[in-house]
């Protein structure tokens, strides 16, 4: 199948985030795209529940109502079958475009051998390292990525069933380097993306994203390690985790039993970057 | 009309003043009136923040003021601004700070208690390193800096809040006609802060709202050492006068002697090479979703 090359699409589920937001996310999506000479698609797919904050829709935009929440992943993979452009940006819905990035994001893409490029994310950045001189680092966040959708869809999307919301970015990455291409950060093509800090100077988690981080992490590390990895991971849980943690354990393995997910036939440390314990090597 | 923001740029950091109207963009409480105060700009800069006017238009939900200033010092376009400005309180952002969501809020919130004092928030530090191959950009991690409290003595010895972090009242800064020094070249904020606080009351806002972005090779840097020390003596010459020692109060005399040594002990260590090898060195310790790195640490660090 062939996809428009001059056309960029806008993916983004949504969830509760407010008309302004949007209009912010798309306006600037759009300025981008002009500055790019590139026409605009833009693909929301709403998971909020069907009364809460309804989204109006002025025809600038693609709007999928889901009618509940299918999660990231999910919400994705429905915006990459209705879309039909070779260029995705995956972006959170409460992000603010450059007025370059889309520009400097196509010419990154456009090198060899590059699967993947993340863009930075204004003001608080995932702290993973990176190679300062190609800018290759070993996965790219879903709150701001650039990818074709020839190699997404050949890849077969995100990993719903494994990874609904969290780690699903960090699988995909590790997907696409399993293919011999490489996942490039592009600092100079930029978004804001409004978090807020804890009382320890940190990104603010919620609960459910923390619970579900430790889970998703064990099922990465389960997918792409071998069965002694995991055993030194529940291992450490087992001795040194946290009440929660352990329930997170137990959860892992209640799904890896049920469920089933498919692991790699080798482990493949090579696209799977573990470092220590945690999925990337950070600069800081 | 509460706020204003003022934020001064030479036009040539036209990236990092993006970053600073998007993060004025997702204010919770939005700013009443933007002042990007243009100065000693060259036509090609000046044409460039024309454009990104036109960008603003798709994101801020007013359109921020351009003053083009092409004389004076540091301070000239920000009294520019302050002649300009029409709303009570006025924050003065550089083009390479940062706010946070909260900021315009806990300002507005402390001049509705307060309105004739200076507000002061809790800032953040961080580290950027911009590398010269590729302009490959990165940053570490916030982390609080400088005291929690202001203290008019320890201020008078050395800068201890980024001018990002105060908030001014403007009918009390015209009335006493309070203005920037316009002949300074450098450190003209704290001479400002000097002059302000020993007029005004200044209250303390508990929470942080904004960044302010040190750069890793400053304390390197010897380029302008006189003009910063010529500057320095000039200031520390006005905290001589009558209108200073007017306002210093029983037992300052004592904490202004005791700053003096933990200044000095700390200005040795920052010239000593270990000292200036370490500073850049910020480390997270924990990673965000490191709960197993965590326990790591715990097993194996003393």
């Amino acid at each position: 199948m062939q996809f428009q090359m001059n056309r960029v699409s806008l993916l983004t589920v949504r969830f509760g985030e407010s008309q302004a937001s949007i209009e912010k996310l798309i306006k600037s999506f759009r300025y981008a795209c002009r500055q790019a000479g590139i026409e605009p698609d833009i693909i929301i797919v709403d998971s909020t529940t069907p009364n809460d904050f309804p989204l109006t829709n002025d025809g600038t935009f693609n709007l999928i109502n889901t009618q509940s929440n299918v999660q990231h992943s999910k919400g994705i993979n429905i915006a990459l079958r209705n879309s039909t452009s070779e260029f995705v940006l995956i972006a959170n819905p409460d992000l603010i475009f450059d007025r370059h990035s889309v520009d400097i994001l196509l010419s990154s893409i456009s090198q060899k051998g590059v699967g993947l490029v993340e863009g930075r994310q204004v003001p608080f950045d995932h702290p993973k390292a990176f190679d300062e001189l190609t800018g290759e680092t070993s996965w790219g966040s879903g709150a701001f990525m650039f990818g074709r959708r020839s190699l997404i869809s050949e890849i077969g999307g995100f990993d719903e069933l494994n990874f609904p919301m969290y780690c699903n970015d960090v699988d995909l990455s590790w997907r696409i380097r399993a293919r011999g291409l490489s996942i490039r950060y592009e600092p100079r093509a930029f978004a804001h993306h409004t978090k807020h800090l804890d009382s320890v100077h940190r990104v603010k988690q919620s609960c459910y994203e923390s619970e579900n981080i430790l889970f998703s992490s064990l099922l990465l590390a389960y997918k792409w390690r071998s069965s002694r990895y995991i055993a030194m991971q529940s291992a450490f849980i087992r001795l040194l985790g946290s009440k929660k943690d352990k329930i997170q354990l137990s959860r892992f393995r209640q799904h890896t039993a049920t469920l089933g997910i498919d692991r790699m036939c080798k482990p493949d440390s090579r696209s799977a970057d573990f470092h220590f314990l945690n999925i990337s090597k950070m600069r800081f | 009309m509460t706020i204003s923001i003022c934020i001064r740029t030479q036009g040539h950091r036209i990236a990092s003043l993006t970053e600073v109207l998007m993060s004025i963009s997702c204010q919770e409480e939005p700013a009443d009136e933007i002042y990007i105060c243009a100065h000693k700009c060259t036509d090609a800069s000046f044409s460039e923040l024309e454009e990104l006017m036109l960008w603003c238009r798709t994101v801020l939900k007013i359109d921020p003021q351009l003053l083009r200033v092409n004389q004076g010092e540091r301070g000239t376009p920000i009294n520019a601004s302050i002649d300009a400005s029409n709303t009570s309180l006025i924050v003065i952002v550089d083009d390479d700070d940062l706010v946070l969501p909260n900021y315009t809020r806990l300002f507005s919130e402390a001049h509705g208690q307060n309105p004739s004092s200076i507000l002061r928030m809790r800032v953040y530090g961080r580290y950027q390193n911009l590398s010269p191959v590729n302009q490959r950009f990165s940053v570490s991690n916030v982390f609080p800096i400088y005291s929690k409290r202001f203290q008019i003595s320890q201020t008078m010895l050395q800068n201890q809040t980024p001018l990002i972090g105060f908030a001014f009242p403007l009918r009390p800064l015209k009335t006493s006609s309070l203005y920037f020094s316009e002949e300074l070249k450098v450190l003209e904020d704290w001479d400002f802060i000097l002059r302000c606080a020993s007029i005004l009351p200044v209250v303390e806002i508990e929470q942080h709202g904004c960044i302010y972005n040190l750069d890793r090779d400053r304390w390197l840097s010897n380029e302008n050492k006189e003009i910063w020390e010529a500057a320095r003596k000039q200031i520390l010459a006005n905290v001589n006068s009558e209108s200073f020692r007017s306002k210093i109060e029983t037992g300052d005399t004592g904490r202004i002697r005791a700053h003096k040594r933990v200044f000095q002990s700390k200005m040795a260590q920052i010239l000593s090479s270990t000292y200036r090898f370490f500073l850049p060195q910020v480390r997270r310790v924990v990673p965000p979703g490191g709960v197993i790195y965590r326990m790591f640490l715990r097993l194996f660090q003393p």
